[in-house]
């Protein structure tokens, strides 16, 4: 049992992911064409990625509570851990993996194309789940109450993305306009599209009501467990689940020292069809009060086959319904709003708000970014982001420019890598790009 | 996939240190609280009956009270029980005189003058004079017997005996037989009548004619020629009617049990009303006294036995043969005794004990005799209705059964806490002890520290009817320290205590078919598991 409590509590205490890459606020990075907004122009004429190491981000956070929220001094609080949790809290991971781009810039158009991968998750709890878990449901703090376990679940998507964009200038330069269409090769998914569950015990005779429902579609999963083959990876595998998205953005300088921007990335969906498998529980509602002392009386020995009869006939209403129904995805859709000031050729502000989409439940966040480039190889940045409109974290970075090489180390949250027992959210950025030719047009940095 | 084990690398080498920051952690005792709800039922006034009596002996009266109803056969005679013709056997022989007998021998013929020979019928029990009886089944065998040897030929006639059409039974003899061997002859006495002269003590008579034919071989002499048998057996009646005198009927003692009683040990419980039905269904043709004479009840836990003395029945009987039983209903209450007398020591037995003599004015007249048939019955069937009004003062219901409790585990339970929840629609308290006995029947613990009051009793009003339920809560908690000696628990001897309101001053109160008890009963498991 206490093994168990203690990896539930690295897992749940995990900083993680989920937060705003604040890194792709900045047009130094080809990345940011594909990740943030298709409007952007890098400065260079052709960039190329390095196939397999040309990038990763790694996020992962979890919006319930740190280290430091349940263990002081080496003692665990399970009550004062709990109290601190939202209603739901929610486990989030992703891992953003760039196996090849190249981008060519053509006057005022850029073209880009490449391939990347993803693994997304998010495992969502409620505060309910512990308390009943932690405190029983006789407890006087739970009782008398519907325990809401409403959308808990686990909900997955690993794929990869070949797409294809570009973007202009217009207007001399004061206006970009982007798009990038976007092929979806999905490879496994689990996805809870309805959960719903509730527990209630009468504070007076105790009668528990119980409710639920849930909608659970998988796709994948026994193929991903054969093996996992590079092919499969590939655009238009046999295995594969077809899926069609586009990203769009522009920016807009009305005046040279500030930018308006705006995208809106990963709209789309995957059409899952192969290896499915759902299972799907209608509204459930069942009250149980105790046996009937009558049928008790009468048969003094029907007692405990009541009890037991009660329990299957639970059982039996919770057991879902399997099918292999055909099912699709939206996409984790990001939208962006920031404003820039360029204070000098060498600095700016970017000031962000962001409403990021995980498998139907949003995080809407809110940051800013300041950076400044010292000569023409390093570029530092730092700033402030409130993720979830309620964590605050600091992201920290820099880039190096290194003749052709580009090499960007980035994280959202410097507290995960100074203080990572009060961190609920880490994440990591790593890249590295070949950048070749200078178009001299653009004017916004260096 | 490189890139993948890379972060898988990454990732365990982040859950290694995290495991660091977990270790030598100090986690608090987890205690959780489990509610569980138990039971969750209703009790009526039906299901409480039930449990104590057979569904049908419930009546609801008028404004719904309820009454339990004891039905019964006391006491019950068939026709057989009460007439019976036997088998019976007449011998008669006819006689020559010494000059019939010459004339015989000189003239070779004589045929005497016919003659009768009167036999009595025998009925059980004797006092019985038939004037008619009809036969459902029976034999008449006749037989005739040469004592000399000469020719014999004649007939022998039953003149009170006829058949269905009215026609006399008559036997014609030929004297074929040898010597001494009987000639016979036998009818079937389906649907014959025999009617006797009522004034004649039951006789009837054998009139026969005989033709004596004389032998050369032989010289017939004086004395007995023929012999005659008359054998009547097998006999069923369909009717007898009759004079039937004083017959009596007495029957053992009848008894009814009172379940309602059974397991109180001690106190009070009155009943302000009880009601005998005595229901008799008389298909004999006669008038009787029935006399019920003393019922006793009794309550067989104390002893104590109550009298009580019961007006005799008249019974007029079935006015005409082949017509309809006569039913009369005969009740017994509050009006015209003291029956609820017989309730108060709350019996377990009712005693009943029964005679009765017939046409106890008298012979009947000529014109009205006395009949019986095959089907005729007396039964005496009883209804006891007990209407559930009254008032219970300390009444005390106790038990002990086996019982035996296991733990399992019980080092991660810190206590139990049940709470019993009544809503008593009844006009009676309920007070509870559970005594916990060892093999020894000796006593290790209680499951209250006193006897406790567990359901109170409905609000009343003046007369005793409910106006509205009472809610009553009780916790019961059995701590970890209390388990070592409830476990060694083999029995458990249950108390109850009964009290209506007011019964200290024997105010009333009414049972009625629509009260009811709410149970609830649910556990609290309080939780101590060590991480």
């Amino acid at each position: 049992m206490k093994n168990l409590i203690i990896l539930l509590a690295i897992v749940c205490s995990l900083e993680g992911l989920g937060q705003v890459n604040t890194y792709y606020f900045s047009d130094w990075s080809a990345e940011s064409q594909w990740n943030y907004n298709p409007a952007l122009q890098s400065k260079e004429k052709l960039f190329i990625y390095v196939p397999v190491i040309s990038g990763i981000h790694v996020s992962t956070g979890h919006t319930g509570f740190a280290y430091e929220d349940g263990i002081q001094n080496k003692s665990v609080d399970f009550s004062s851990l709990i109290n601190g949790l939202d209603q739901k809290n929610h486990l989030l991971n992703e891992i953003n993996t760039t196996l090849f781009a190249l981008g060519v810039k053509f006057g005022k158009v850029q073209l880009r194309t490449g391939v990347s991968t993803h693994l997304e998750s998010r495992f969502s709890y409620t505060k309910d789940l512990l308390e009943l878990a932690w405190k029983g449901n006789g407890h006087p703090d739970v009782i008398g109450r519907r325990l809401s376990m409403d959308g808990t679940g686990f909900s997955s998507m690993l794929y990869s993305t070949f797409f294809l964009g570009g973007s202009v200038s217009l207007l001399d330069d004061q206006l970009n306009l982007g798009i990038n269409g976007k092929f979806f090769n999905g490879l496994a998914a689990v996805y809870t599209e309805n959960s719903t569950f509730g527990l209630r015990t009468s504070a007076d005779d105790y009668t528990v009501t119980v409710d639920g429902s849930f909608d659970l579609r998988t796709s994948g999963l026994n193929t991903l467990g054969d093996s996992i083959e590079y092919n499969r990876f590939l655009p238009f595998s046999a295995e594969g689940n077809r899926g069609f998205g586009v990203d769009l953005g522009f920016t807009y300088s009305p005046v040279e020292k500030f930018t308006l921007e705006a995208s809106a990335t990963n709209l789309g969906s995957i059409n899952w069809k192969q290896d499915t498998e759902g299972y799907k529980l209608n509204n459930q509602d069942i009250a149980y009060s105790g046996f009937d002392l009558d049928q008790f009386l009468s048969a003094p020995d029907s007692a405990e086959s009541t009890i037991e009869q009660f329990a299957d006939s639970i059982t039996d209403l919770f057991i879902p319904e399997e099918n292999s129904d055909n099912f699709s995805t939206k996409m984790n859709r990001n939208i962006f709003l920031a404003g820039t000031i360029n204070f000098s050729k060498k600095s700016k502000a970017t000031v962000f708000f962001n409403s990021r989409n995980s498998f139907g439940e949003t995080f809407n966040s809110l940051g800013g970014i300041y950076s400044k480039n010292f000569g023409r190889t390093l570029q530092l940045r730092g700033g402030l982001q409130i993720f979830n409109m309620k964590d605050m974290l600091i992201p920290v970075g820099f880039m190096i420019n290194v003749g052709p090489v580009q090499l960007g180390l980035h994280t959202d949250n410097v507290a995960s890598v100074i203080q990572r027992k009060k961190a609920k959210y880490v994440s990591g950025m790593f890249s590295i790009g070949l950048r070749f030719g200078k178009d001299e047009r653009v004017k916004i940095t260096d | 996939m490189k890139n993948l084990i890379i972060l898988i690398g990454v990732f365990s080498l982040l859950l290694i240190g995290c495991r660091e920051d977990f270790e030598d952690l100090e986690f608090e005792d987890w205690k959780p609280i489990i509610a569980i709800p138990l039971v969750s039922s209703e009790i009526t006034v039906d299901d409480v009956l039930t449990e104590l009596n057979h569904p049908e002996e419930v009546l609801i009266l008028e404004n719904g009270l309820v009454a339990l109803n004891y039905k019964g056969e006391l006491f019950s005679f068939s026709a057989e029980s009460i007439i019976a013709i036997p088998n019976q056997l007449f011998s008669e022989s006819i006689v020559l005189g010494e000059a019939e007998a010459l004339i015989l021998d000189n003239t070779g013929t004589v045929t005497p003058p016919a003659f009768d020979l009167p036999v009595n019928l025998n009925l059980s029990p004797s006092s019985v004079m038939v004037s008619e009886v009809k036969f459902l089944a029976g034999d008449l065998t006749m037989s005739l017997t040469r004592e000399q040897d000469e020719g014999i030929s004649g007939v022998v006639s039953v003149n009170e005996l006829v058949d269905g059409d009215g026609q006399v039974a008559s036997f014609s003899f030929s004297g074929s037989e040898a010597l001494a061997v009987p000639e016979i002859v036998s009818i079937d006495l389906t649907g014959y009548r025999l009617s006797p002269l009522i004034e004649s003590s039951n006789q009837i008579n054998l009139s026969a004619s005989i033709t004596f034919t004389n032998n050369e071989l032989n010289t017939a002499v004086e004395g007995d020629f023929v012999s005659i048998d008359f054998d009547l057996s097998n006999l069923q009646f369909e009717h007898i009617i009759g004079d039937f005198g004083n017959l009596s009927l007495s029957s053992d003692n009848d008894s009814i049990s009172i379940n309602l009683f059974e397991n109180i040990q001690g106190g009070s419980f009155a009943l302000t009303n009880a009601i005998f039905d005595l229901t008799v269904t008389n298909s004999f043709g006669f008038p009787s006294n029935v006399e019920l004479g003393q019922v006793v009840s009794i309550n067989e836990n104390t002893g104590v036995q109550t009298p009580l003395i019961l007006d005799d029945i008249i019974l007029q009987g079935q006015q005409v043969l082949g017509g309809v039983p006569e039913v009369g209903i005969f009740s017994f209450d509050n009006e015209n005794s003291d029956v609820t007398s017989l309730f108060d020591p709350a019996p377990l037995l009712v005693v009943f004990n029964m005679s009765a003599v017939s046409n106890p004015s008298g012979p009947p007249p000529p014109n009205n005799l006395n009949f019986i048939t095959n089907e005729s019955a007396f039964d005496i069937g009883i209804d006891l209705i007990l209407p559930l009004e009254g008032y219970a003062l300390n009444m005390l219901v106790s038990d002990t059964v086996p019982f035996t409790i296991s733990f399992g585990q019980n080092e991660e339970i810190d206590s139990i806490e049940f709470k019993l929840q009544m809503d008593n629609g009844f006009p009676i308290d309920i007070s509870f002890q559970a005594l916990f006995l060892d093999s020894n029947k000796v006593v290790t613990d209680s499951l209250f520290l006193e006897q406790t009051l567990i359901m109170a009793s409905a609000l009343t009003d003046a007369d005793g009817n409910v106006t509205s339920p009472t809610h009553t809560v009780n916790f019961i908690l059995l701590e970890d320290e209390r388990a070592e000696g409830i476990k060694h628990t083999d029995f458990v001897l249950f108390r109850a205590i009964f009290n209506s309101p007011g019964s200290e001053n024997q105010d009333v109160i009414r049972v009625k078919e629509t009260q009811k008890v709410d149970i609830t009963l649910g556990a609290k498991i309080f939780g101590n598991i060590e991480l």
